[in-house]
């Protein structure tokens, strides 16, 4: 509390942080504030991993007992294999369409280009609900609801304004003169692209995936629609869980898929934070001793 | 043979003619400088020659070939930019040897040719780093490196040495120009830096509002500037207001009369206005007036040590006058308020056409007071 509130009051830190080793203050108004909105934000998350610890809704005594049922029920772990499954092949299409898109939209010019980004950032605006909508007539029409395919598709495309706006900042990191470099040296686009930019964006790449990942496995509202008996995902069983079955289990499942979020947002930051330090292209001349 | 042939080349933009039916030709081997303040085209001229930048009209011919519509990567040219642009996850060598795995060489004289270019710039212990472990004067060479090794016939340089500092600047100066002398490769270079432009270049094009202002040998811009822009750009410069007398005098702004140095290809008419040049140099203080100088009297305003000489500022009249000289040179010591006499050889002063233009935009210490 000492540090926090002589940060506050930078302007009177030293005066004050001689009277607070001596007697009780109140916090600075804004840490206050501060801490009740994190806990705001953070207490729904919270509240589920006490309930995953007990028997069943009501609070007991501590026991692993919601875990074990939730590893031996075939239904979950269906329901979780098919998750896994769906985002990760979900994430790679997005990866592999969303990567040329932004390296087009940083670096081409062509004629509609901002119609074409639109496009492509388009499901970050347009209503889930009316997407699922959409894709679910689609697969009515053509067959083939309930299949891995029309998941993954229809995550792939969900995913993709993640990868290109993760991708699009990775290459403003980039410094453009290095691709025409490659050019005058006489390479082609493709090896520019492959040699000289991927490299140099990998960590965006990557962290595109690992949100790509992230939002199909945690996405519910199309799966619900479009997802069969055979291909439901972690977050529709869920659902349905609460709604008809009504199982302790969905605790212990919460619990763990607010772990595995938590990690992968982590590494994130990590990689995320490791990139805007060492990915710059730009000239930073040092020890310029001995030239 | 030339090198590089730029015939009749526009190229304007929605708001600005960039280039404005440019012709030059640069001979093989030689170093030509593309020199102008920024707007005046040296960059966009440049890129034409890189092949990133289409001209509206006109033909680049680069060693007899016509490559005005060949892609970029086709010309088989060299570049080094003011950001270096090395790959920043490949060693020092292995960016070296980018272009040479290009050409699908074979790994063993690869290996040789990086072997020996970084002997040249002179980098063989800092193979095995990466471009961020090294200084940007160090970044650069292994950028000039990385264009010498496949040999190209001409090598485009866009202010190399725009991010260093002054004195790795002087450095690499030096370094550039001995490499030019050692491997005898065609260069253009840009640069906005007159000083970096007479030290380096066998030939200048002064470049301005997409045209060439004059082009010639960096004595020919300083000694013999075609007009009172070329002059000015090129190192300070006095301009006095002056009507042609005769062929061997003319009258100041305030009527006095002063010699010239007679102009036998080209005698300006009688009448005529023209604008006295004299670098700051070739002015000196006069403690006994002599009839081989011309001499103007003036108040000294303001002075300042700069190094090797002293540099004075005068009123002359109406006009602002500057002078340098070492300290060393007059005894008599000179202060701000004196009046004092100066004196030039006629000689080694220079008649120009008036250019309104440039005087609109003069940068120079000569204003109209």
């Amino acid at each position: 509390m000492d540090s926090l509130h002589t940060i506050n009051n930078r302007g009177h830190a030293v005066y004050r942080r001689g009277e607070t080793r001596n007697r009780w203050r109140w916090p600075a108004f804004s840490t206050v504030a501060a801490c009740l909105v994190y806990a705001y934000l953070i207490l729904p998350s919270l509240t589920v991993i006490p309930i995953s610890f007990s028997e069943s809704f009501s609070f007991s005594e501590l026991s692993l007992t919601l875990y074990r049922r939730l590893f031996e029920s075939s239904t979950w772990m269906t329901a979780i294999g098919n998750s896994a499954l769906v985002a990760t092949l979900a994430s790679t299409a997005a990866v592999f369409a969303g990567t040329p898109a932004a390296y087009a939209f940083a670096r081409g010019r062509f004629q509609g280009r901002s119609l074409a980004q639109l496009i492509v950032v388009c499901p970050l605006f347009v209503p889930v609900i009316v997407i699922a909508l959409g894709i679910y007539f689609l697969g009515a029409r053509s067959g083939t609801l309930g299949s891995v395919g029309i998941l993954v598709l229809a995550h792939a495309m969900y995913a993709m304004p993640f990868v290109v706006v993760m991708v699009l900042s990775g290459l403003r990191q980039v410094n453009p003169s290095l691709e025409q470099a490659g050019y005058i040296m006489g390479a082609s686009s493709l090896r520019v692209f492959l040699q000289v930019v991927l490299p140099q964006i990998r960590i965006s790449v990557i962290a595109g995936w690992l949100f790509g990942f992230l939002v199909s496995f945690d996405e519910v509202i199309i799966a619900w629609f479009i997802s069969g008996p055979q291909t439901e995902t972690l977050p529709v069983r869920m659902y349905s869980s609460i709604m008809w079955d009504n199982t302790p289990e969905i605790a212990a499942v919460s619990t763990l898929l607010t772990l595995f979020s938590f990690v992968i947002c982590l590494v994130m930051i990590k990689v995320g934070g490791v990139e805007s330090v060492h990915a710059s292209g730009a000239p930073h001349p040092r020890r310029d001793v001995r030239t | 043979m030339s090198s590089v042939v730029l015939t009749e080349i526009s190229k304007s933009y929605v708001d600005c003619q960039a280039l404005d039916n440019v012709s030059l030709t640069i001979e093989e081997g030689e170093f030509m400088t593309l020199l102008g303040a920024s707007g005046s085209g040296k960059t966009t001229l440049l890129n034409v020659v890189a092949g990133m930048i289409a001209p509206d009209t006109g033909s680049v011919l680069i060693n007899g070939i016509d490559m005005t519509r060949m892609e970029s990567r086709k010309r088989g040219l060299g570049m080094v930019f003011q950001s270096y642009a090395l790959v920043p996850h490949m060693s020092v060598a292995e960016n070296i040897a980018f272009p040479l795995k290009i050409r699908r060489m074979p790994a063993d004289e690869i290996q040789r040719r990086i072997t020996s270019i970084l002997q040249i710039v002179q980098l063989e212990h800092l193979a095995n780093r990466k471009p961020k472990e090294l200084s940007g004067g160090q970044q650069q060479r292994v950028a000039i490196a990385r264009c010498l090794v496949y040999e190209p016939p001409v090598i485009l340089m866009d202010e190399p040495l725009g991010a260093l500092d002054k004195k790795l600047r002087d450095q690499l100066q030096k370094e550039i120009k001995r490499i030019h002398h050692e491997t005898k490769v065609t260069i253009i270079y840009v640069t906005h830096d007159q000083e970096e432009a007479l030290f380096l270049s066998d030939r200048i094009c002064l470049m301005r509002a997409g045209r060439i202002e004059q082009l010639g040998t960096p004595k020919e811009l300083y000694f013999n500037p075609r007009n009172t822009f070329v002059a000015d750009f090129l190192g300070e410069s006095n301009l006095l207001d002056c009507r042609i007398q005769s062929e061997a005098t003319a009258v100041l702004a305030n009527d006095q009369l002063i010699r010239i140095a007679p102009d036998c290809e080209n005698p300006p008419a009688t009448g005529t206005r023209r604008r006295l040049m004299i670098r700051p140099d070739r002015l000196r203080f006069v403690d006994t007036p002599s009839t081989e100088l011309n001499m103007v009297y003036g108040t000294v305003e303001d002075m300042a040590f700069i190094g090797e000489v002293t540099r004075y500022s005068l009123r002359v009249g109406k006009d602002k006058v500057v002078l340098k000289a070492r300290p060393t040179d007059n005894s008599r010591s000179v202060l701000i308020g004196n009046e004092v006499c100066v004196g030039w050889n006629p000689d080694e002063a220079l008649l120009l056409s008036a250019d309104e233009a440039a005087q609109a935009a003069t940068r120079g210490p000569f204003q109209r007071g």
